[in-house]
């Protein structure tokens, strides 16, 4: 109260002392530190909410800085849940911070919900957005609900005053899962989420300190692109919810047994998708392989299918892109007869497993198959983020009777399947990239790395630029985190060499187990030596090029 | 002939040629005009793509809202409501994203 800060806001008159006290008493809970609960954090902070509680179980990631402002560049690798609340604590010093690491799950959803006055729902999910919702109808809680995508945004409050509706009321029946878009895949506009999440902030501050009529049976429509903010009249609370109606079947007994991820068709957390099986083997080609013929000079069209904006972050040297979206086969069709044309140009290679890259095989099958009335023309390698994809658009392109052609399937995460992997030049403004090549039980992020720049060491070397500093800082970060054996050279630390990866765990446990193995002192050097140079047959990396 | 002003957004527009704004012209033989009647000629007449990303049997599919003149349709009637010249039907998707 005495503090300084929140001066201004005492003095104003529709706020006054006596809600400052409120708001000062007060603990607002915000679920998910990302592009709305940044700026609602840190707004709730600069007023000075007397606790406030930050959930998220996520990782801060560098594409996610240009709309989650409350992290830094400094801070990619950390809990958001701890880097939100490092920022709003370093706002102001005189309010409670509560970081809550492991997410807003059924289990603890009611115990959270409980503890706090004001829930601000800033995730970015179907089943989290019911679930927080259930949690707040049972613990009496109003819920401040904002939600961002592209350049709209949306805002009310449910569970408020007597005849306010809860999410349940205004959607009884899940959404379809592919009508879902997320932030990570369809994009949005950094600010949007601010906008929202700062309204957010606005309708926490607003119940907590009783100033203002809530938003609560209202949805404000913010479409960002014409300027235009409306503001919509919503039904009561229904009769018949099973949340908050007269007779609920989710109560606080139920609740924690719910399946939510099941009633919405989506789990909560941004997984990837299941491995596709459409092609068989002998139809798909690795990255080592196509990297081995790419090396010995075969004429390979290489067919980019991811979409245009991840085509333009990085890709193969020589690429074509021509996106294809799983739900829009149709919308395909229309590249097929131009990735035939392509393929008219030389006669080539026959390339995929089993079926070798023998000249005399090569043309033999051509003759039976031009004969056939089939064409075999310059092969075509089909690259997607996953290899999913990239399975889809082979069968389709076979359909059409175009035979020469395999996608690259560094999605099959095999055991010892080989995987090239990058390095990156970190120590200098630009990132060149090397490879190596691991060879172990693979997880998502090496799958996620070739396949997102599916390329072999020579290709990469061919001069391609790649923005992946994000990886690397987070690398440098948990190598950091590891030690190393003399600690007064840790300020001396540069790192010449990163992983690329994306989900950490998986293989920093490799990088770990690797280091410990080799007690550290081979993998870890200091000042632009190599950060990894362990070589041995029973550990999981092997350094195959050094720069 | 009732004329109509149709609105999307929440992400819609994507269905309906990326257009956030259409006009829409129905007339019924008896002249009552409802707002099942409008869905359904919003799909014939405006929608350009995934028809099963709009509607679900008779309705919109879950996760969409109507409006009737920034009024939600479950205050107006749901698909019986009637809707008269000059009026916005708005339809919106609920966004999850954050």
């Amino acid at each position: 109260m005495e503090s300084e800060i929140d001066r201004r806001q005492l003095i104003l008159p529709a706020f006054g002392p006596a809600a400052q006290g409120r708001l000062c008493k007060a603990g607002v809970l915000v679920i998910g530190a990302g592009g709305l609960g940044c700026p609602a954090a840190l707004y709730l902070a600069a007023a000075g909410v007397g606790r406030l509680g930050i959930v998220d179980q996520d990782a801060v990631e560098l594409s996610n800085l240009h709309r989650q402002v409350a992290h830094r560049e400094s801070s990619v690798g950390m809990h958001k849940a701890d880097s939100a609340a490092q920022a709003c604590r370093a706002l102001n010093s005189s309010i409670q911070v509560d970081v809550h690491r492991e997410g807003f799950t059924p289990a603890n959803a009611l115990e959270l919900a409980s503890a706090y006055d004001v829930i601000v729902d800033a995730t970015d999910n179907a089943a989290s957005r019911y679930l927080i919702s259930d949690a707040c109808v049972i613990a009496r809680r109003p819920l401040v609900s904002g939600a961002a995508l592209g350049t709209d945004g949306q805002l009310t409050v449910y569970n408020h005053g007597p005849d306010g509706p809860c999410y349940r009321c205004m959607f009884p029946e899940a959404p379809r899962p592919e009508s879902c878009s997320r932030c990570s895949d369809a994009g949005v506009l950094g600010v949007v989420p601010g906008i929202i999440g700062t309204l957010q902030a606005l309708e926490a501050i607003k119940l907590a300190s009783g100033v203002g009529k809530p938003l609560s049976r209202t949805l404000l429509l913010a479409d960002c692109m014409s300027g235009r903010f409306t503001s919509i009249k919503l039904r009561a609370k229904m009769p018949g919810c099973i949340a908050c109606g007269h007779n609920p079947s989710i109560t606080a007994q139920s609740l924690p047994e719910y399946d939510y991820n099941g009633f919405t068709g989506a789990p909560s957390n941004d997984t990837a998708p299941q491995s596709l099986q459409l092609l068989p083997a002998r139809e798909r080609i690795t990255a080592g392989q196509l990297h081995q013929l790419l090396d010995r000079g075969t004429a390979i069209h290489l067919v980019d299918v991811r979409p245009r904006e991840q085509f333009e972050i990085a890709h193969m040297p020589g690429s074509h892109n021509y996106p294809f979206d799983e739900s829009r086969k149709d919308a395909f069709r229309q590249h097929i007869g131009a990735i035939m044309q392509l393929a008219e140009k030389e006669p080539g290679v026959a390339v995929g497993n089993g079926n070798n890259t023998e000249d005399a095989d090569g043309d033999r099958r051509q003759q039976e198959n031009s004969s056939r009335g089939e064409r075999l023309g310059r092969p075509v390698c089909i690259v997607c983020r996953r290899g999913n994809d990239s399975q889809h658009v082979v069968h389709m392109l076979k359909q059409n009777g175009f035979i020469s052609a395999v996608d690259l399937s560094a999605g099959t995460l095999e055991k010892d399947l080989q995987i090239v992997v990058l390095f990156a030049l970190a120590s200098t403004g630009k990132r060149q990239a090397h490879g190596i090549s691991v060879k172990r039980r693979v997880g998502v992020g090496l799958a996620w790395a070739a396949l997102s720049f599916p390329v072999g060491p020579n290709i990469i070397d061919r001069g391609k630029m790649l923005d992946i500093d994000g990886e690397v800082k987070t690398l440098v970060e948990k190598i950091k985190e590891l030690g190393s054996p003399d600690k007064a050279d840790h300020g001396r630390i540069k790192v010449k060499y990163g992983l690329l990866f994306r989900e950490t765990s998986d293989l920093f446990e490799a990088l770990a187990g690797t280091m410990r193995a080799a007690k550290r002192k081979k993998l870890v050097t200091f000042d632009g030596e190599l950060l990894l140079q362990g070589v041995h047959d029973n550990v999981d990396v092997v350094l195959l090029e050094a720069c | 002939m009732v004329k109509l002003k149709i609105e999307l957004s929440g992400g819609l527009e994507i269905l309906f040629g990326n257009s956030k704004e259409h006009d829409l012209e129905i007339s019924q033989a008896n002249g009552k005009v409802t707002l099942a009647d409008v869905i359904t000629k919003a799909r014939d007449d405006l929608l350009t793509d995934r028809p099963e990303l709009f509607m679900k049997d008779d309705s919109v599919r879950p996760g969409i809202l109507v409006l009737v003149n920034d009024t939600d349709w479950e205050l107006t009637g749901t698909l019986h409501t009637l809707v008269e010249d000059g009026d916005t039907v708005t339809f919106i998707s609920t966004l999850h994203g954050g």
